[in-house]
């Protein structure tokens, strides 16, 4: 067969496997289905361009940030820091036991797994800022109701990767333990508990980088911490104060990620 | 046998040095974290007497909610979709910013340092300002529903996607680079034949991810106007309609749960 044959017969080939009919099918229907979810969401363009000199006059009223709210702002700061710092410690304490109860490999029955793993996924399923309106309506206002939503999210997100760790320990040095004749108490201490406990230990730093960023806005349902002075800004039109507020939410967001990240490379 | 003995006395000394080494800085690990609770338990007012009288509160409130209120659900279909829909879409426009930033700010690369830092600046900016805070400014600059929402998710996204496009570009093998590169392509022929085909099932787990994310974010965004299921719920909280504000949960949690399953089938299939 001549070169140009080859290349052709090539050529055409995949041609043919780039523009198939299923192909040209999946095509449509992912084009109809964004078509239908960009109506249903009102998506103009037309109202961004139109909103584009609102968003020029905010910025404008933005600056500069008052920076003399800067003084109100330092208990919110530290208020907002305890409820990051106190909800992961909470959450940690009860994320093992419900993680270990969610596992499948270390579950001591079947119906308790089951239970323990639909009652994290409710956890987990419904945001901070729901569980926080929840408790403010329960316990009041406040930084202890910011306190237990956190605690309660967590305690599904920690407990649902511990349990996803548990599973996937390497079953060789947990059957050499068992080999010696060790109970069940020994397998797990000197068997699994080594290998989770350097992701468990990261799972929950990463929780606390998250929580902290979650008890920023948490005060938007009035669960204490600095969310909850730049609602009342916002709420004021005092977009000066806000961009002040802004920054030091991010500066605080920031520094956390940067500890957080400084600590796991120690841990691991 | 007497010559081995020092030495074995030394390594069992060893031994027991390092162990109570290590329970010392476990034990200053424990008191510092101990400390650390006891001051913020103090700042935040959380004690055990108030945790035991908030608990029949907690329970009175769930009894006051059940059986949920079925009646509304004709009416939830809405917000709901809306809130599915805000998620994907959400997700979907950020990736056509952030895959152009994160080759901008990935170390091997960006054309030039100066393009590098700002894109790495604007990548931090949109990613560290929660979306709860993009959906209230934006909110008043569009006006309510849920197309401010949609632009709030692809802000706080393109910010999150960016960043964790650009450490997956970073993370790929330099030798594919260049090998591509020494078949004399140019730049964009690297990205586009070696750099992309490596780091794709990696970015397209961490868009499953962000997916996931944006489903849970979307149901709050309706707290400041922004549409979805969070204004539905926020009204039923406000006018004490306890019945229909657990129906609300039901469908966040039933919403939650399938997104994260057809997230994992999916992610089974890519990687």
């Amino acid at each position: 067969m001549d070169r140009k044959k080859v290349i052709s017969r090539t050529q055409s080939v995949t041609y043919r496997k780039r523009i198939s009919p299923s192909r040209i099918f999946t095509a449509l229907a992912t084009i109809t289905v964004y078509w239908f979810v960009a109506r249903g969401v009102e998506f103009s363009p037309t109202q961004l361009v139109e909103g584009l000199p609102g968003i020029f006059e905010m910025g404008r009223q933005m600056f500069p940030p008052d920076l003399r709210v800067l003084g109100e702002l330092f208990w919110p700061v530290i208020e907002t820091l305890q409820i990051g710092i106190l909800s992961t410690i909470i959450a940690s304490i009860f994320a093992f036991p419900a993680g270990f109860l969610a596992a499948a490999n270390t579950s001591p029955h079947q119906s308790i797994y089951f239970f323990t793993r639909g009652i994290l996924n409710v956890f987990r399923g419904v945001s901070e800022i729901i569980w926080g309106l929840l408790f403010v309506v329960a316990v009041g206002l406040g930084s202890f109701a910011g306190v237990l939503a956190l605690v309660i999210f967590s305690i599904g997100a920690i407990g649902k990767l511990t349990a996803e760790a548990l599973e996937s320990v390497d079953p060789g040095p947990v059957e050499a333990i068992r080999s010696t004749g060790a109970s069940n108490w020994r397998v797990f201490l000197y068997g699994v508990w080594p290998q989770v406990i350097p992701l468990y230990l990261s799972y929950c730093l990463y929780y606390w980088d998250h929580n902290t960023r979650q008890a920023t806005i948490l005060g938007f349902v009035g669960a204490g911490g600095i969310g909850y002075t730049l609602f009342v800004s916002l709420s004021m039109y005092e977009y000066e104060q806000v961009t002040t507020q802004i920054i030091v939410m991010v500066l605080l967001i920031t520094a956390i990620d940067r500890f957080c990240w400084f600590l796991r490379r120690r841990i691991i | 046998m007497t010559e081995l003995q020092p030495k074995a006395d030394s390594a069992t000394r060893y031994i027991f040095k390092t162990k109570r080494k290590l329970r010392l800085n476990y034990a200053l690990a424990f008191i510092a974290i101990a400390g650390v609770f006891l001051w913020a338990s103090w700042g935040t007012g959380f004690n055990i007497p108030g945790l035991l009288s908030g608990t029949p509160l907690v329970y009175a409130l769930i009894c006051r909610m059940f059986p949920p209120d079925l009646e509304i659900l004709s009416w939830l279909l809405k917000p709901t979709l809306e809130t599915i829909e805000m998620a994907l879409l959400g997700t979907t426009i950020p990736i056509f910013f952030a895959l152009p930033l994160s080759f901008l700010a990935a170390a091997n690369t960006g054309p030039h340092r100066v393009i590098i830092y700002s894109a790495r600046a604007l990548v931090t900016a949109c990613r560290t300002v929660p979306e709860l805070i993009w959906a209230l400014l934006l909110v008043s600059v569009v006006g309510l529903g849920p197309f401010p929402g949609v632009l709030a998710l692809t802000l706080h996204t393109t910010g999150s996607l960016g960043k964790l496009y650009y450490e997956a570009v970073e993370a790929v093998d330099p030798g594919v680079v260049e090998a591509i590169e020494s078949t004399g392509a140019n730049r964009f022929k690297v990205i586009w034949f070696g750099i992309l085909p490596t780091c794709l099932p990696v970015m397209m787990s961490t868009t499953l991810w962000l997916w996931e994310y944006n489903n849970r974010a979307a149901t709050i965004l309706g707290l400041v106007g922004a549409g979805g299921l969070g204004l539905a719920l926020t009204h039923a909280f406000q006018d004490f309609r306890y019945p229909e504000a657990i129906t609300c949960l039901i469908i966040i949690v039933l919403i939650v749960t399938i997104v994260d399953r057809i997230s994992a089938y999916l992610r089974g299939r890519v990687i």
